[in-house]
């Protein structure tokens, strides 16, 4: 199969090339610029840095009508909410949407989940923690009483500071964030910790989501030192200081910014066209090298082993090209700073102003006739919701992958941030209350269909159910230190580093993993470890944590017997597995009696957020006898199926 | 569930459910994925990179050059041109070889007197003499030796072997990595990493002694009693659990991976315990030296891995430094010479003896080689633009020198081999076509070689 799906790329790479420009002849290169032995001639080019012979212009394929067809490229017109026959389950247009699609299948949405598993979905999403007792207990208490008891407590958590420690990741994983270099030395970049502290802030504070990334591209100019360190964004990837060609690294980093600021914002991937036009999307190379115009001015000449992570001005001169095969000694044709010709409408006049391409850039994003970028953000969002996006590949809205699901729901979401002046809250808030949100994920007692959404529906691709899946490393390792009572509230400022094995710290340069030295920082949320480049912090390896090489829309979910034997047998789990054991004897001692059945039912309600059952009580009695079984009992908690997902 | 293509038509055509699974057993559960095997028998089933980590001198080991010692004292001729080096040295005077070399064997294979154990091996090597990379740079040039790439964070060679074909024993990772004690690679960890492959094809470092791989023993000092107990009851847990949801593949699979683990905890000793070999194997490798216990313990675990059907070992030499002989190459190069010769010429003989041979594929080299100036006197600078690497194994030539550097060893100049061609070449070996084995991310469908269309297997090394 493999063999079809590469003899169906080549297929489409000739049939375009016999429509393409004659300079993407040359241009099916790899993305190392300096991919020749060094020949004395081509190191004579080098040493003279003068640009090839080459066309005075760019000859690029035109965008036609049938590139301008493709869903993404259309304008976002907000759909009319379709009216459907199963009034009482519409809490939210998207309700709307959804059962519509259900209904033409013949089916009807799942009922909404038990309220015990609603909660923990609910603050697992928003908060990236799992309910307290307490919180289990007031809240079923709060459904008695009052209809709007699940509202309320989404509104509370939309409110919590913890709503950004949770949020910040996918924007960290898209940004390819580190605090280190990476490359051979990996030197720490110390105010990186405070890109971090912004992003969480600007989720906790809902900041519109155009300024949010209007200060990610241009910061720098407000006057403000906080708002100059938003353009972190740009410059988080790996670097090398010190390597001996400062144009090439300066040429490096910024193809790298251009192609992580086409993925993470439009959707567009770029970085094809660094090399050669896109082999299906409608981006030339002259869109490439012109979107990183935009950004030309605003990196100097570097200097050796001085870090740039940080926009400051645009004082260079140096004049935007396009680069042959995106290598440094093959310098083409001077261009000028503009925007990706598929992203502006035909009838549409959007020029990059020249003098201010950034912010020219950045108000051309929001513009109303933009069709990318709030269909990508929205998407995102919803994808950290329920676990995939309405399209699946997050950053690639390009003609390769399958479109969305809900093409309507998209561009009415779309619609709705637009209309809540890009309050990702607003949308946060809109999707969890829906009824879709809240379906359940597993068959309940009285539900008779479920065997036909199972049947009519096998990949849940129209929502007949809730996706269940499983939690990110940093969510477990925080819901670990938050059953056990262990966790720190503290938030914000420099990374902590909690002890690591010596076997992993010796992979690296003496001194690298300097052990913070206060004990209760090893407690601190999952956000605020340190993320060195050349170590991910080795619970968040193996469940998938991308490694900051480039922007990363989505993890992988794999499902290995490394982490088992991590979740099993480490320092950490079975810290954690004590202090829980510990906890719900207190809890019982204060409480009530301290019996068997006591003591399991209040771990599963600590654990799991629901009492045990009668078969559970039986199943875990026998560990009940002593301390070391107790612990052995919590141990077990912790590395089930259950605590590990959300349902 | 973000899949790539490939991965989602194997779901939908080879069959999901619990029947699916035992093909995914489960170091690898996320997508065993491609079946990149083409129509060719593979002729190697799986490889032991010896990783020469700093650059070995490639003029002073296997790369003979009488010119060098002609001019020996004098600058580069200008005939050379410019040459892009790491260090200012690009003037100094020119270093002859350091030690002699000698014809070895049938064949006459040059080898120089560093090597004397692996030189008696001389008509088992092929050669290529001609390597050359894009990068003066230690990291950059260990990703591109191991990633196919200068830029930091793509997964590597062993990983998408890993990917590609998979492990021989379900209980055993597929690419396993024995870094040298002394510590780390320059360029760290994303050098064995799986870039944007799943997690589970990463290199999985393991160690000599009673800790083989990290969380192996129970941190709370849990019997394997004891843990049984726990597990059968965290099983029972989960087989409610299961069959409330459907029996759902993800959560059947974590079932698994926990008895994997249970069970990893029994193998994994096994699998680095020593005291099951013989005197004369320990003496083979050297284990029973003080200069070579280390190595040759960590060449005769590869052996031991390769036998249990790891499919790709690759043994680190050299700690931070390692072979990167700036100042002085005699002392630097004549104690890791010292340190690895008898293990690797151990590996080689005991590889014949067992069997081994003819299935399995010996990569020795570095990430680059050095300069043919001195640098500091008597050592060398990196040399990315011509040097050496070895195979050895029934798949390849035998007593074979493949291409060439130029006259003092600065370039490669005849039949030049760039490391995409040698992934490439080392790819075919396995039965993979490098076109083939590609993997769906951020709008390609991303391959070791990258996308470039030039890749050429370098056929005359083929056995």
């Amino acid at each position: 199969m493999m063999q079809s799906n590469a003899a169906q790329a080549r297929a489409c790479w000739f049939a375009l090339l016999a429509i393409s420009n004659p300079l993407s002849l040359l241009a099916q290169e790899p993305f190392s610029s300096t991919r020749f032995p060094e020949s004395p001639l081509l190191a004579k080019q080098r040493l003279d840095n003068k640009p090839l012979e080459n066309p005075a212009q760019i000859q690029e394929p035109p965008i036609t009508d049938s590139d301008r067809d493709h869903w993404s490229f259309q304008p976002i017109i907000t759909p009319p909410v379709p009216t459907t026959s199963m009034l009482s389950w519409t809490d939210s247009p998207i309700d709307s949407f959804v059962l519509s699609r259900l209904e033409q299948a013949g089916l009807a949405p799942a009922p909404e989940a038990d309220r015990g598993t609603l909660l923990r979905r609910l603050k697992l999403d928003l908060l990236g923690l799992p309910p307290t007792p307490n919180e289990l207990a007031e809240f079923l208490h709060d459904c008695d009483r009052d209809a709007d008891a699940y509202q309320r407590w989404a509104e509370k958590w939309l409110s919590s500071p913890d709503f950004g420690q949770r949020q910040a990741q996918p924007w960290l994983d898209l940004a390819r964030f580190a605090e280190t270099d990476g490359f051979e030395h990996d030197r720490v970049r110390n105010e990186a910790w405070r890109y971090r502290d912004w992003v969480i802030s600007a989720f906790n504070q809902d900041l519109p989501y155009d300024r949010f990334i209007g200060l990610q591209l241009h910061g720098d100019l407000t006057g403000s030192k906080e708002d100059q360190i938003a353009t972190m964004f740009c410059l988080a990837s790996a670097d090398m200081p010190d390597i001996n060609d400062q144009d090439l690294r300066r040429h490096d980093r910024l193809n790298e910014l251009t192609s992580t600021i086409g993925a993470a914002l439009l959707g567009l991937q770029m970085h094809c066209a660094q090399c050669h036009d896109h082999k299906y999307d409608p981006i030339s190379q002259g869109d490439f090298y012109r979107l990183r115009g935009v950004f030309e001015s605003s990196i100097p000449e570097l200097k050796r082993d001085q870090p740039f992570n940080l926009f400051a001005g645009n004082d260079n001169k140096l004049e935007p090209r396009l680069y042959f095969r995106g290598d440094l000694r093959s310098p083409g044709p001077i261009v000028e700073a503009a925007f990706p010709r598929i992203g502006i409408p035909e009838d549409s006049s959007a020029n990059c102003d020249t003098q201010r391409p950034r912010e020219s850039f950045s108000k051309w994003l929001f513009a109303q006739d933009n069709p990318l970028v709030a269909r990508v953000i929205v998407n995102r969002v919803w994808m950290h919701h329920f676990g995939r996006g309405l399209f699946e590949t997050a950053s690639d809205v390009g003609v390769v992958p399958a479109g969305p699901t809900h093409p309507e729901l998209l561009d009415w979401l779309a619609g709705f941030l637009r209309e809540h002046q890009w309050s990702l809250k607003a949308l946060h808030r809109e999707i969890v209350l829906s009824a879709t949100y809240r379906q359940a994920s597993r068959q309940e007692t009285n539900d008779r269909e479920w065997s036909a959404r199972l049947a009519k529906d096998p990949k849940n691709n129209l929502y007949s159910r809730f996706p269940r899946r499983r939690l990110d490393g940093e969510v477990i390792r925080d819901s670990l230190l938050s059953v056990a009572g262990l966790l720190q509230s503290e938030a914000g400022g420099e990374s902590v580093l909690p002890p690591l094995p010596k076997e992993l710290t010796g992979t690296l340069l003496k001194g690298q993993w300097p052990t913070s030295g206060r004990e209760a920082d090893h407690y601190r949320r999952s956000i605020f470890i340190f993320a060195r480049r050349n170590l991910r912090y080795p619970l968040f390896d193996v469940f998938d944590r991308p490694d900051a090489g480039d922007s990363c829309p989505q993890r992988n979910r794999s499902t290995t017997a490394t982490q088992s034997l991590q979740m099993l047998n480490s320092e950490l789990s079975n810290r954690c597995a004590a202090a829980l054991s510990q906890r719900v004897t207190e809890d019982c001692l204060e409480h009530d009696e301290l019996t068997a059945s006591n003591w399991i039912s209040r771990l599963f309600v600590a654990a799991l957020a629901r009492p045990a059952t009668v078969e559970e009580v039986s199943l875990f009695e026998s560990f009940f006898a002593n301390e070391s079984s107790r612990r052995a009992a919590c141990l077990a908690i912790l590395n089930s199926n259950e605590f590990l997902t959300v349902d | 569930m973000l899949l790539p293509p490939s991965r989602r038509r194997f779901l939908q055509y080879g069959g999901s459910g619990l029947g699916g699974l035992a093909l995914s057993v489960l170091w690898q559960h996320e997508s065993q994925a491609t079946v990149a095997r083409t129509d060719f028998n593979p002729r190697v089933k799986r490889v032991i990179w010896l990783f020469m980590h700093g650059g070995p001198s490639h003029v002073d080991l296997f790369d003979p050059k009488p010119e060098l010692s002609r001019l020996a004292g004098q600058p580069i001729p200008d005939s050379f041109g410019p040459v892009m080096t790491r260090r200012k040295v690009a003037q100094n005077p020119l270093l002859p070889a350091i030690k002699p070399f000698r014809r070895r064997g049938q064949s006459g294979l040059e080898i120089s007197d560093f090597l004397p154990e692996i030189a008696n091996y001389a008509d088992d090597l092929c050669v290529i003499r001609s390597l050359h990379g894009d990068s003066v740079n230690h990291p950059q040039s260990v990703y591109q030796m191991n990633t196919g790439s200068v830029l930091m964070g793509r997964p590597s060679v062993g990983s998408w072997v890993a990917y590609g074909l998979g492990s021989e024993n379900e209980d055993l990772p597929a690419f396993v990595v024995l870094p040298d004690p002394g510590g780390g690679l320059k360029g760290g960890p994303p050098a064995w990493g799986n870039g944007f492959l799943p997690a589970s094809y990463q290199g999985v470092t393991m160690r000599a002694g009673s800790r083989p791989i990290l969380h192996l023993d129970s941190a709370a000092g849990f019997t394997a009693h004891e843990q049984r107990r726990m597990l059968d009851a965290l099983q029972q847990l989960n087989q409610r659990h299961l069959a409330q949801r459907d029996y759902d593949d993800e959560l059947s699979a974590r079932i698994a991976t926990h008895e994997l683990a249970f069970r990893m905890q029994a193998t994994a000793p096994e699998l680095v315990d020593l005291s099951q070999e013989s005197a004369s194997t320990l003496q083979l490798y050297g284990v029973d030296q003080k200069a070579t216990n280390d190595f040759g313990t960590r060449c005769l675990l590869a052996r031991r891995m390769i036998e249990r059907g790891v499919r790709f070992v690759q043994v680190h030499s050299g700690d931070t430094n390692g072979w990167d002989a700036h100042s002085n190459v005699a002392d630097n190069h004549g104690k890791l010479c010292a340190a690895t010769d008898k293990p690797v010429a151990g590996l080689l003989h005991d590889l014949k003896q067992r069997g081994l041979w003819d299935e399995t594929l010996v990569i020795w080299g570095g990430e680059f080689g050095r300069m043919p100036m001195s640098e500091q006197g008597t050592g060398r600078d990196h040399n990315p633009w011509g040097y050496t690497v070895w195979l050895a194994g029934g798949a390849v030539q035998g007593g074979m020198a493949y291409g060439a550097t130029d006259a003092i060893g600065l370039r490669a100049q005849e039949k030049p081999v760039h490391i995409r061609n040698f992934h490439a070449t080392l790819l075919h070996l396995l039965g993979v076509d490098h076109e083939n084995l590609s993997y769906y991310h951020n709008g390609l469908d991303e391959r070791l070689t990258g996308p470039t269309d030039d890749v050429e297997i370098v056929q005359e090394i083929l056995a």
